[in-house]
């Protein structure tokens, strides 16, 4: 899965650790969801959308597409 | 959707309950052997042994409990690693052992093996998504 979580995250000013702290996550789960190690839940999906006011898929697009 | 508050398996407090709880478990089996069997006290150690084996259970799933998603499932593969490890080898020895090989006391081996493949499979689980 391609992201557009670094290049958010950046834009804010954010470091990995503060996004996980915003998002109730780990510093691990930042870092492994924006090096495509992992895939977030629909559920992390939506809070990231949310965090960063827009639709999921404006931020996580499938390899495939 | 809930959201769960960071959390991590290397929580001091629970490495330190973990520790506590070893050490008593270890300490009722090494007490014990002043005791006859069949004895009150030995009956008595043996089930603060079983309580405290049910406390590590309670404490580690309260503990995963409040994990991440993605460190949640990091300690389901190094479980299962685990789990299915546990068995291959205690089933292959047994195998072995009636081939001839000296027999093995698996009541006490089984839960340290089992300890030491979860640890190699988090290992493994972990570094995956570092």
């Amino acid at each position: 899965m391609r992201t557009e979580l670094p290049r958010l995250r950046t834009e804010r000013g954010w470091s990995q650790g503060e996004l996980a702290e915003r998002l109730k996550v780990s510093r691990q789960t930042v870092n492994a969801i924006e090096t495509g190690k992992y895939d977030p839940s629909l559920p992390l999906a939506f809070r990231i959308a949310r965090l960063f006011r827009k639709r999921i898929e404006e931020i996580f697009e499938p390899d495939g597409d | 959707m809930r959201e769960r508050a960071p959390s991590s398996c290397y929580d001091p407090q629970v490495i330190a309950a973990t520790l506590v709880l070893a050490a008593v478990i270890i300490g009722a089996a090494w007490a014990a052997k002043g005791f006859e069997k069949g004895s009150v006290p030995r009956i008595a150690l043996a089930s603060v042994q079983s309580l405290a084996t049910a406390a590590v259970i309670f404490m580690s799933t309260w503990s995963l409990r409040r994990l991440d998603e993605l460190q949640q499932r990091i300690q389901l593969q190094a479980l299962a690693i685990a789990f299915a490890g546990t068995g291959i080898i205690v089933m292959g020895y047994r195998w072995l052992e009636m081939a001839g090989l000296p027999a093995v006391d698996w009541g006490t081996f089984t839960w340290p093996l089992m300890a030491f493949l979860w640890a190699a499979g988090f290992l493994y689980s972990n570094r995956r998504y570092s």
